[in-house]
This record gives structure tokens, C-alpha cells and sequence, in this order.
């Protein structure tokens, strides 16, 4: 174990989330087991497992959408407890992009975007809807503003997705298998989309299925399974060179 | 983990900002409200209470109603007490809701096959059927029903429709002949539950047969006939067993039209006081001769009165040897003729002014008083022959034969001692006095065809809505395996929709069962109805408001356990 | 080459082909069709006969005006008319703001009012020359509602407050407030025991719809409360009201609200309307709790993601998603409720069911043989089935429009 917690520990620059002894049950399941885990500004970590190994349940946790039970979770420099107050601020430095997109459908386009500048950020609506399109243009997706989201394909609502997410300029993002509930053909423009992200430097929490993704732009590869940690590396030492008997056998499936 | 810098979480957080305590709080603030609005509707009760007069408790429950009720499908008379009312109110309730869901649900199935089936016509009937019985309100079908429909246009007292021994009027009803329990029905008791028991059984046998020989079938059906077989079997060994006591005496009350059997508990061979009343004997009395005499009815006959109209009991014409009309003062007897408007058994009786011999309008008036003749003034006699009639008597003694005034020889030959005993309907000449038989008052019929039709219109379309909800797909498939029209119906489509069909079906019956409460519209005296009147008598709003709503929940907890139990039971199939 | 496409077999087109299909498919269907033709077409005719040559409509014409207003003062008739005009004429511009989809159901709804208006116009025109001048008005404001609106869209914007303002504005005029005979400042107070007939039917079932909305919703967001207290109290309600008639409720009020209220005895139109909004109230929550559950939970989570506070979330993401999958649903309830309406003469009031049982036991009615109570009632099923009809039809319009009740 102890190789596995050294490995947790950043490689350098500034914590922005720090996770530490989580515990969390859903009644007698134990979803996610003394969890322990941080990620550095502008690091992408990418998670990785099985389905029903609580990677989603984890990432859920970071902003409150689900509760833990146990240990702590510290967002930039905010511990997440029951302060109504730490959980606003929290939700607001993190994004989220959710599988199945979660757009608001009796919003246009550029409604869903600035919704959350002008009534969280308290941000004028003409500035919110600047910011809007600049986003929307760098999801690519300027000339869908007043559209509604139902005459959108899935990649272009993920797409809207991400931009609604950044609009409220958060420090994290927190990526909930964005292309799972999406086309092959249209999984390619969502995932460029958060390459560029994670170019710019972008602190990022990805739960994703494609190892692809984790390979190209991870800086850390989390394997979960069962509700614990199993493995933590770089995806050069994860791909090619696993420890855990748990991590080869799954790696062995999907590649 | 240097770098870390959050602060303790340790530190306090003030409660305004917990979630956890801002939910407690909030459910806390919550509570006390409605406590408070509690308080204060209790305060302003208990001083109403004082100030107003209102009755509370539920004390008045035993005193004595003092209303009758012309419906009861348990013994109920004015001394009995508001418990007793209300819970033939809610008898009523039953009565009408259990048929009621009964013949909704069978006319709901049919108009929604109407409106699948392929014959154009029959769509348009049920297609206008639904949407003209879905949108008018319920009340006004109810006035239909019974102001429009049925009070109007059926014959009214004595002038009932007859169709052998069923009569049909708008004063008492539909009445029909109606087995009972007869003393000896213990005997057969014994093999009803046999039956059943055995009946049982075979269900089982027959299902497990089935199984093992792997072949398809209803095991309802044997299991049906073993029952049927054996209580059939079963109620002549106990006709055969069956016999009355030894001293049951059969006789003859003339005066109160009634036949007495009672046991002869003193052995005087004859009825006395000390006799005890004995249940349920059917007799046929048989005279050599007998007269009677009827008193003249009062009816309506389109704004002008007719006080000379009589009518005689609903006898066969060929059961009179003479029919003839009597006057109290033998003057009379010149002047006045009788015109027999439906021999022998009603009548006119008129002043042959115009002398043709014939009644005309107007005639039946008295020219010197310019009213009609009052029926004391002349008495109707009948002389019958020869007659036979058969009556069952009961405990309470009800009339089973015309009030004598003479008679010959009557002698009594005891029917069967069978297990179930008819009940023939007997019509007096007193219309509010039926007996014999079974009754559905007009008013129950009413409201009984009202929340029929009005419920149909809605499970046609649940019904209906089903089926098309089962994907054609599924019909395709069990064609092209070969099944015909009927086993891709009863096989394939109809299992399907009847999943979805239940929910809603048993919320319907609710439904049905709570607008029944209607029945005040028609007088028909049920849960709501009696306890109006029970309100209005006693002042007792308050327990009165508990019971109503009390008795209504239970109901519909009852509805919902079902339905709660369907649904579990098909989860469980699902899975 | 090209097979050239080739016309059908004259069979299978045609009167004769959809006659052979649907009514003569078979000896049995030929036998039903017959005789159910046969039975229609009796039943029709002697309906009509009866309608046209022996029915006495005289009694229904005389009292028309006690069916439509009851005792409201005829010389203050144009104060329900006015109400009548405002409604028309927000209804006017509704259907020309409406835009497509769901504005063609508000269109033809409007189209069908204005046939019905222009009706009764007609007939007010030629038999009533009292209300004459009235009814044209109607028909002004209807028309002009549309086209003003046509013509400046941005009242779009007011519409909604303008459609809650009516209700009052209608309350004022009906109630009046202040002034008398002497005081011609005010408008004379018109007490509410006078109202009745369509006019009651249609005030109360409005009143109960609108009124109930508010507490239906906060009885539904209550049920789906994670708050125990709160959820438990509103299932408590909810299935208390539920679990009884109507009929027990108006009972209820009206003998024990003034109990409830420490001796204050409001008047019967009040009580009647309190026991309506609470029992509709408890059908509204499981109406909207029904597009609550509809409602994707992604959508909370995706709102709560964002930072958006529980009211907010609640005012802007959640409800106007689940209130608008439930409009089918609530023009369903407005319909009973409008048809519930009849029930409230068991305490007293008088709507047109109850004002109509009134003109049957009218000495004059007595005199005609056999009563007027055929003519009644067709005159009662035909007013009812009219509005309920039109809108069970706009309801299922709606239902197609939302994309709810297809599979």
C-alpha cells in the first residue's frame, strides 16, 4: 500500500483538491472505501474501472451531488462539509459535465450558457452572453446560440455542455464519462474539445471509458475498483507496465 | 500533503449555514405551524361547541333514528338506532358500488372492442357513446336516469309493467321473484362446503396435471363443474333429509293477511302466545272460496285527479269467479257504473251522465260535489274459487296473501322442506306495501345504470388505450408463428395490456364507488345520504364529519392495498 | 426500363371498396351494420321529431335568463358581460400571439369561442334586445383582442399578468364594491346569493382552478420533499382529500368551516369555494407530481452542479419543465372540476343544474304534461358537452403537441 499512497501524493505545484480517508455507503453498500487521492492545479486525472467501481460516485462526491459519510474533502482550500456556504462556493469552482449532457431543454442554447453567470455570478446579461459565445465558439458551436437543445446531435449538446460548465469559469472540471451516452462518429469532436481544455491548462477530473483519451492527455491514471484505489501512475507506467494483478486483468479486457 | 492548506474542519459552523440543521430546522418551523393552526381550528371547535350547540362525541350513535329508510338490506326499522341507519347506508353503498364495478367493467370491455373493431358502425356508436357520457357531469346523467328516464315513463303504483312474476314500476321498482335461505338450508350447508373444498382440490390437480403433461388448458373449468356436481348432488340429499318439526302448525292470519307458522311448543295443536315464530315455510293455501275486499286507490292521471279509480291485487283474471263493485249506500247503485279499464283488476268507478253507457272524461266525478267518488263510499268485491296461491312465510310474518274478509276451508299443503325457498313478489293494493320477492328500487336503478354508464366510457378507454399500447410487433411475431386471431388476442396481446389495464381499472372502481355518493340526487339512501339526514336529526357534525370521511378512507385504503398488491405481485414476475 | 406505375384495382378504392371494408367485411358484420343503421336511424329521427314538433321549449326560452345569471339585477347585466368581454378578449389576444405548435390548439379553441359567441349573438340580436348591444361587444373585443395583438407583439410579455388580473377585474365587476342606489360613485355591491346559473358554473370552476394551482404545487413539491415532516404531511393531505367524495368535502365546509373559524360564517359561495380549491388542490399536487417524476433527475443534479440555489433551481429549471408536461392533465382536471361544479347546489348555491331543477318544479312547468324535464336536461347535456368536449379535445391536442400519450 504504502507504494500506492506515495504515488497518490502530487508531484509538485499547488493542491486544488485534496481527498483523504472518504467513506461512503449508499445503505449497506459500501461504495467507496477509505478513499485517499489529490490533484494538482492544472493536472488531468483520469479515472478508470470497471462499471460500478464508485469512480462516478467519487467524482459526485468532489461537488456535493452526492454526500459523503466519512473523511474529507477539500476544494481549494474549501473543506466540503455541511456549510451551505462551502457547498456554494465549491459547486461554483467546479464544472461538471454529466453522461447523459443534462441541458435544460426548455432553454435555447445561449439561455443554458449564461443561466448560471447571471443568477450565481450575478454577472450583467450582456457580459454573460459575451462570455457565452466566446465559449460556445471555442466548443465550436457559435451558430447554435438560439437553438433549443433538442434540435442538436449528442456531440454538439456535450458540446454546449462543456461550454455551459465553463462559462462560470471554474478552477476544476469534473467529467462524468461525457461520451459514453454519445455515437461513435460524434465521440471524436467532444473529446477534441477537452484535449484543447486540458491544453490550456485546465484542472481536470475525467471518469471516462476511453483509453485513449487517458493515454494522450493524462497526467495521472487512477484505476478504481470495488470502491477503492487500486492503482495510480502515469499512463506510460499504467499501459505498459501495471503492478496490480486487478489492473492487468481489466487492461487486458478493454485493450 | 505539505502544501495542504484547509482549514480544520473542526471549525464551527454557525446552524444557519448547516444543510443537516437547516432541514431539521425548517421540518421544526414546519411542524409548529400546522400545530399551531391545529391549535388554534381546535380552540375555536371547542368554543363553537359551547356557544353553538354542537353535538360532539359519539354518544348519539345509539340514540333512536326515527327516520325510515324505504331500503335496507338488513332488518332496520324507526326505533333503530343512527348506527344502525348509517351502516345500512353504507350497506346501500356496497350495493350499488359492487354492482356497479361489476357491470361497468363488462360494458367498458365491450364499447372498447366496439371501438377496435373493424365494422365502422360499431366504432362510431362507441367512438359517440364515450365522448358524449365523458362530458356531461354525473349529477345531470343521474337526473337523466331517473327524472327524465325512468320515473316519467314507467307505469306508476299498481299499473306496474308485469312480465310474469316480475313486476316493474316507478314507485317500488323492479321486483322479482328471489330464493331464501330456508330453514333447512343447514342441511345443505354442509355440501356447499364440500363443493368448494372439492372444488379447490381439483383446481390444483387439474394445474399440476397440466403442468407435468405439459399441455395447455384452464383448470377453472373442471373445478367449476366438480362444484356445481356436488352441491346440485348435494341439495337433493338434503331435500331428502329435510323435514319440519313435527309440531310446526301452519295457519291462517285472514284479518292481517298473513299465514303464521310456528312451533307448537305447548302441544295445544293450536297457536297460541307461547308459540315460537318458526322460519321460512314455504305453503301453498288453497281455498274453497274466499272474498276480500279492496280499497279504492288514489291516482294521477294526467293533472286531474281520479279519486274512483281501484285496482285490485295483481291476481290472474282466471283466479276471480266474480268481480264486482259494492256501494256503501244502495242508492248508489243505480246511479254509478264501474268501467273496468283493465279487468278485473282496475277500474273506474263513474256516473253514466250522458246514459251511452260508456265512461267519458269527466265522469268519474261526483256531478253533485264536482270531486270523485271517495272510496268510502263503495267497496270492490272479489269472490274467488278455487284458490290456489303460493306463499312463504317468514319470521317477521310479512303479507303473502290478500286480506280476507271471508273465506272457506282453507288448507295449507307445505312446500318442500327444500333448502332454498322462492320468494314470489306479491303485489297489494297499498303501494307502499311490496312483499315477497326481491326489490331494486327505481332510485337504486338509477344510480346503478348512472355509474355504469359514466365509468364504462372511461375503462373503454383504458381498455382500448392498452391494447394499442401493445407494439404490433408482438401481434406480427405471434402470427407468423402460426397462432390464430383468437390465440394472438387471449395469448399474446390481452396478458399484456392487462398489466396496464389494473392500475387504472381498480382507481376507476374507486372512483365509482366514491361517486356513488351522488345517490342523493336520485334519494337513493346511501353512506352520504343517510348521513346527511342523520346530521340534520341530531346536529352531530362533528362525529358525523369523522365517520363520513372514515368511512370513505377506509374504502379507498382498501382500493389502494389492492392495488399495491398487484403491483408487487407483478414486480415480482417481472423480475 | 422503368415499370410504370399502375392505378390500383378499382376494388380497393372508392365508396363501394370502404363500404365492402368496413361495414360488409363478412355476413355478421353486413347483419350488425344493418341493424344497427336501422336502430340509429329510428332512434335519430324520433329524437329529432320529438325535439322539433313535441318538446316545449317555451318554458327553457322564458328562463334563459334565470339559467345563464339567476337573480343577478338585469339592469347591472352588462357587469357579468363585461367579464365576459375581458376574457374574450384576453382569449382574442392569446390566439394572436399564439405562434406555432401549441399556439394552433390556443388558435382553434379561440376560433371555436368566437363561432359560439357569434352565435349566441345571433340569437341575442333577433330574441333578446336587452343584452343585443352586449353580445356585439363580445364580438368587437374578440376580434379586436386579435388583431391588436397581431400587431404589437411585445404584449406577448404581459399576457400571463394580464390573464391573472382578469380574474380580479372579473370579481369586481360581479361583486362590485362600495356604492349603491344613491352612490353612484362606486359599483353596487351585488351579493354573491344572487349570483347563479352558468355564470355561477363558470366563476367557481375558474376561481377553483386558479386558486387551487398555488397550493397544488407547493402540495406536490412537499410530497417529493426529502424532509419527512413536510412529506408526510402533504401525503397525509393529499390522500385524506383524496380518499373522499367531493360531495363529503362541500358537506364538510359547509357545516364546519364556520366551527373551524370560531363562529364566523362565510357566506355559502365561500364556503362551497374553499372546500372546492382544497379538494382540487390535492389532485393538482399529484398532477404536477406526476412531472415531477417525469422530469429527468440529471436536470436537479445539473442545476444544483451549476451552483444555482434551490429556489432558483426550483423557479427556473424545474417546474416550468414539469408544469408544462402537465397541461394536458390540468385542462383534464379543469374539466371535472367545471363539470363538479353541478354538485354544489347540495349546499345551497344555485348553478345551472340547480336553477334548472328549480324552473322543472315552476308551477307553469307543471302544467305542461309530463313537465319540462326532457327539454332541461337536453339543454344541460348539450351546454355541458359542449365546453367539456371542446376542451377534452384541446387537452388531447396538447397531449400530441408535448409528445406525451404517444408510445
Amino acid at each position: 500500500m504504502d507504494s500506492v499512497v506515495s504515488a497518490l501524493a502530487p508531484t509538485g505545484g499547488q493542491t486544488i483538491i485534496d481527498i483523504s480517508g472518504l467513506n461512503k455507503w449508499f445503505g449497506d453498500f459500501h461504495v467507496l472505501r477509505n478513499i485517499n487521492m489529490s490533484v494538482n492545479k492544472g493536472e488531468v486525472v483520469v479515472v478508470i474501472g470497471p462499471s460500478g467501481s464508485g469512480k462516478s460516485t467519487l467524482i459526485r462526491c468532489v461537488n456535493r451531488l452526492e454526500e459523503h459519510q466519512q473523511g474529507k474533502i477539500v476544494v481549494d482550500d474549501i473543506e466540503l462539509t455541511d456549510d451551505v456556504r462551502n457547498i456554494d462556493k465549491i459547486r461554483r469552482e467546479t464544472g461538471m459535465v454529466f453522461q447523459q449532457f443534462n441541458l435544460f431543454p426548455h432553454l435555447t442554447v445561449l439561455d443554458n450558457v449564461t443561466l448560471a453567470p447571471i443568477r450565481v455570478r450575478k454577472m450583467k446579461k450582456s457580459e454573460a452572453e459575451q462570455k457565452a459565445m466566446y465559449y460556445l465558439e471555442k466548443v465550436k458551436i457559435p451558430e447554435q446560440a438560439s437553438k433549443f437543445p433538442g434540435q442538436l446531435s449528442g456531440g454538439q449538446q456535450q458540446r454546449v455542455a462543456i461550454a455551459r460548465a465553463l462559462t462560470m469559469e471554474p478552477k476544476v472540471m469534473l467529467f462524468d464519462e461525457p461520451t459514453s451516452a454519445l455515437d461513435p462518429e460524434v465521440v471524436g469532436e467532444v473529446l477534441e474539445v477537452m484535449v484543447n481544455l486540458a491544453k490550456e491548462g485546465m484542472t481536470m477530473i475525467v471518469v471516462t471509458h476511453e483509453m485513449g483519451f487517458a493515454r494522450e492527455v493524462g497526467d495521472r491514471v487512477v484505476f478504481m475498483d470495488a470502491g477503492q484505489i487500486v492503482e495510480v501512475g502515469t499512463p506510460e507506467h499504467f499501459f505498459v507496465n501495471p503492478q496490480e494483478e486487478r489492473t492487468k486483468s481489466f487492461l487486458s479486457k478493454i485493450l | 500533503m505539505a502544501s495542504r492548506t484547509a482549514r480544520p474542519s473542526s471549525e464551527v459552523v454557525p446552524w444557519y449555514r448547516n444543510v443537516k440543521l437547516i432541514a431539521v430546522f425548517a421540518q421544526i418551523i414546519f411542524v409548529v405551524i400546522v400545530l399551531i393552526v391545529l391549535a388554534i381550528l381546535v380552540f375555536n371547535v371547542s368554543r363553537g361547541v359551547k356557544t353553538l350547540g354542537v353535538r360532539t362525541g359519539f354518544g348519539f350513535l345509539a340514540d333512536r333514528a326515527g327516520f325510515p329508510l324505504s331500503e335496507s338490506l338488513i332488518p332496520y326499522d324507526q326505533n333503530a338506532s343512527y348506527a344502525r341507519a348509517m351502516l345500512v347506508g353504507v350497506l346501500n353503498t356496497l350495493k350499488v358500488a359492487l354492482l356497479g364495478v361489476v357491470l361497468a367493467t363488462l360494458l367498458g370491455i365491450m364499447v372498447a372492442l366496439m371501438r377496435l373493431s373493424n365494422n365502422w358502425i360499431l366504432k362510431q356508436i362507441a367512438t359517440v357513446y364515450i365522448e358524449t357520457v365523458r362530458n356531461i357531469p354525473l349529477v345531470i346523467q343521474i337526473f337523466f336516469w331517473f327524472s327524465v328516464l325512468l320515473v316519467p315513463s314507467l307505469p306508476s303504483g299498481v299499473n306496474a309493467l308485469r312480465f310474469g312474476p316480475i313486476y316493474f314500476n316507478n314507485s317500488s321498482g323492479l321486483i322479482f321473484p328471489w330464493p331464501f335461505a330456508s330453514s333447512n338450508f343447514r342441511h345443505w350447508t354442509i355440501w356447499l362446503i364440500l363443493a368448494l373444498v372439492l372444488a379447490i382440490g381439483v383446481y390444483w390437480w387439474r394445474r399440476r396435471t397440466l403442468l407435468r403433461l405439459e399441455r395447455p388448458g384452464n383448470p377453472f373449468w373442471p373445478a367449476a363443474a366438480a362444484f356445481l356436481l356436488v352441491a346440485a348432488v348435494g341439495y337433493f340429499i338434503a331435500l331428502a333429509q329435510s323435514r319440519f318439526p313435527e309440531n310446526l302448525l301452519v295457519s291462517l292470519d285472514a284479518d292481517r293477511g298473513r299465514v303464521n307458522s310456528v312451533l307448537d311448543v305447548n302441544a295445544n295443536g293450536t297457536v297460541d302466545n307461547q308459540d315460537t315464530p318458526y322460519a321460512t315455510v314455504p305453503v301453498i293455501v288453497t281455498f274453497e272460496s274466499a272474498s276480500f275486499e279492496v280499497n279504492p286507490q288514489r291516482r294521477t292521471e294526467q293533472r286531474k285527479e281520479i279519486n274512483s279509480a281501484f285496482a285490485f291485487p295483481s291476481l290472474r283474471k282466471s283466479e276471480f269467479e266474480e268481480a264486482r263493485v259494492e256501494f256503501v249506500n244502495p242508492d248508489l247503485n243505480d246511479r254509478l257504473s264501474v268501467h273496468y279499464t283493465g279487468f278485473p283488476t282496475t277500474g273506474i268507478v263513474y256516473e253514466d251522465r250522458n246514459e251511452n253507457e260508456r265512461f267519458d272524461a269527466g265522469e268519474d266525478l261526483d256531478e253533485s260535489t264536482g270531486e270523485g267518488f271517495e272510496g268510502n263510499d263503495y267497496k270492490l268485491v272479489l269472490f274467488i274459487e278455487g284458490f290456489k296461491r303460493r306463499v312463504l312465510t317468514e319470521r317477521d310474518g310479512e303479507t303473502r296473501v290478500p286480506r280476507f274478509d271471508s273465506y272457506e276451508n282453507a288448507s295449507f299443503e307445505r312446500l318442500g322442506p327444500s333448502p332454498l325457498a322462492w320468494s314470489f313478489p306479491n303485489f297489494p293494493t297499498d303501494k307502499t306495501l311490496v312483499t315477497g320477492g326481491a326489490t331494486l328500487s327505481v332510485s337504486y336503478l338509477a344510480l346503478l345504470l348512472a355509474l355504469t354508464f359514466y365509468t364504462a366510457s372511461f375503462i373503454a378507454e383504458i381498455v382500448r388505450g392498452a391494447i394499442l399500447s401493445v407494439p404490433k410487433g408482438q401481434t406480427e411475431a405471434s402470427k407468423a408463428l402460426g397462432l390464430s386471431n383468437n390465440q394472438t388476442f387471449n395469448l399474446v396481446v390481452f396478458p399484456q395490456a392487462f398489466r396496464i389495464i389494473i392500475p387504472p381499472l381498480i382507481s376507476q372502481f374507486l372512483n365509482l364507488t366514491k361517486n356513488s355518493s351522488l345517490g342523493i340526487f336520485c334519494s337513493y339512501q346511501e353512506f352520504f345520504a343517510v348521513s346527511s339526514i342523520v346530521n340534520n336529526q341530531s346536529g352531530a357534525s362533528m362525529p358525523i364529519f369523522f365517520i363520513l370521511i372514515g368511512g370513505y378512507l377506509i374504502i379507498s385504503l382498501t382500493f389502494s392495498f389492492l392495488l399495491n398488491l398487484y403491483n408487487a405481485r407483478t414486480q415480482l414476475v417481472e423480475r | 426500363m422503368l415499370q410504370p406505375a399502375l392505378p390500383p384495382p378499382v376494388r380497393e378504392t372508392g365508396t363501394l371498396a370502404w363500404m365492402r371494408r368496413n361495414l360488409f367485411s363478412n355476413l355478421w358484420n353486413a347483419l350488425i351494420s344493418v341493424v344497427a343503421l336501422v336502430v340509429i336511424a329510428w332512434g335519430v329521427l324520433s329524437l329529432l321529431n320529438w325535439m322539433v314538433f313535441a318538446a316545449n321549449w317555451d318554458r327553457v326560452w322564458a328562463n334563459l335568463r334565470l339559467m345563464s345569471i339567476f337573480r343577478y339585477p338585469i339592469e347591472l347585466v352588462w357587469r357579468p358581460m363585461a367579464s365576459v368581454m375581458i376574457v374574450i378578449f384576453l382569449f382574442g389576444m392569446s390566439a394572436g400571439l399564439s405562434k406555432d405548435g401549441t399556439g394552433r390548439i390556443v388558435r382553434s379553441a379561440y376560433n371555436w369561442m368566437m363561432g359560439f359567441v357569434g352565435f349566441i349573438t345571433l340569437v341575442a340580436l333577433f330574441a333578446f334586445p336587452s343584452v343585443r348591444f352586449l353580445w356585439i361587444a363580445v364580438v368587437v373585443l374578440g376580434v379586436a383582442g386579435f388583431w391588436l395583438a397581431r400587431a404589437v407583439p411585445v404584449l406577448a410579455k404581459a399576457l400571463p399578468w394580464l390573464w391573472i388580473a382578469s380574474w380580479f377585474v372579473s370579481l369586481f365587476f360581479l361583486l362590485g364594491v362600495g356604492g349603491n342606489g344613491n352612490n353612484p360613485t362606486g359599483l353596487e355591491f351585488v351579493p354573491p346569493n344572487l349570483w347563479g346559473g352558468i355564470i355561477l358554473t363558470f366563476f367557481f370552476s375558474v376561481t377553483g382552478i386558479v386558486l387551487c394551482f398555488p397550493l397544488g404545487i407547493a402540495l406536490a413539491l412537499g410530497r417529493q420533499s426529502k424532509l419527512p415532516a413536510i412529506k408526510y404531511f402533504c401525503i397525509f393531505y393529499i390522500e385524506i382529500i383524496r380518499g373522499a367524495p367531493l360531495i363529503t368535502w362541500l358537506f364538510t365546509a359547509s357545516l364546519l368551516l364556520p366551527l373551524f373559524l370560531g363562529g364566523i360564517r362565510p357566506e355559502a359561495i365561500i364556503r362551497a369555494q374553499v372546500a372546492i380549491v382544497l379538494f382540487a388542490a390535492a389532485y393538482m399536487a399529484e398532477n404536477v407530481r406526476g412531472g415531477l417524476q417525469a422530469l429527468p433527475k440529471g436536470q436537479r443534479e445539473a442545476a444544483h452542479a451549476l451552483g444555482l440555489t434551490p429556489w432558483d433551481s426550483m423557479r427556473l429549471i424545474i417546474l416550468p419543465q414539469a408544469l408544462r408536461s402537465v397541461i394536458p392533465a390540468i385542462v383534464g382536471l379543469f374539466i371535472g372540476l367545471f363539470k363538479d361544479t353541478s354538485l354544489i347546489t347540495i349546499v345551497g348555491l344555485f348553478d345551472l343544474f340547480a336553477v334548472a331543477l328549480k324552473v322543472a318544479t315552476q308551477p307553469e312547468s307543471k302544467l305542461i304534461a309530463g313537465g319540462i324535464v326532457r327539454e332541461l336536461f337536453i339543454f344541460m347535456a348539450i351546454f355541458y358537452w359542449f365546453f367539456c368536449f371542446r376542451m377534452s379535445v384541446a387537452s388531447r391536442q396538447l397531449e400530441q403537441e408535448l409528445g406525451l400519450g404517444t408510445r
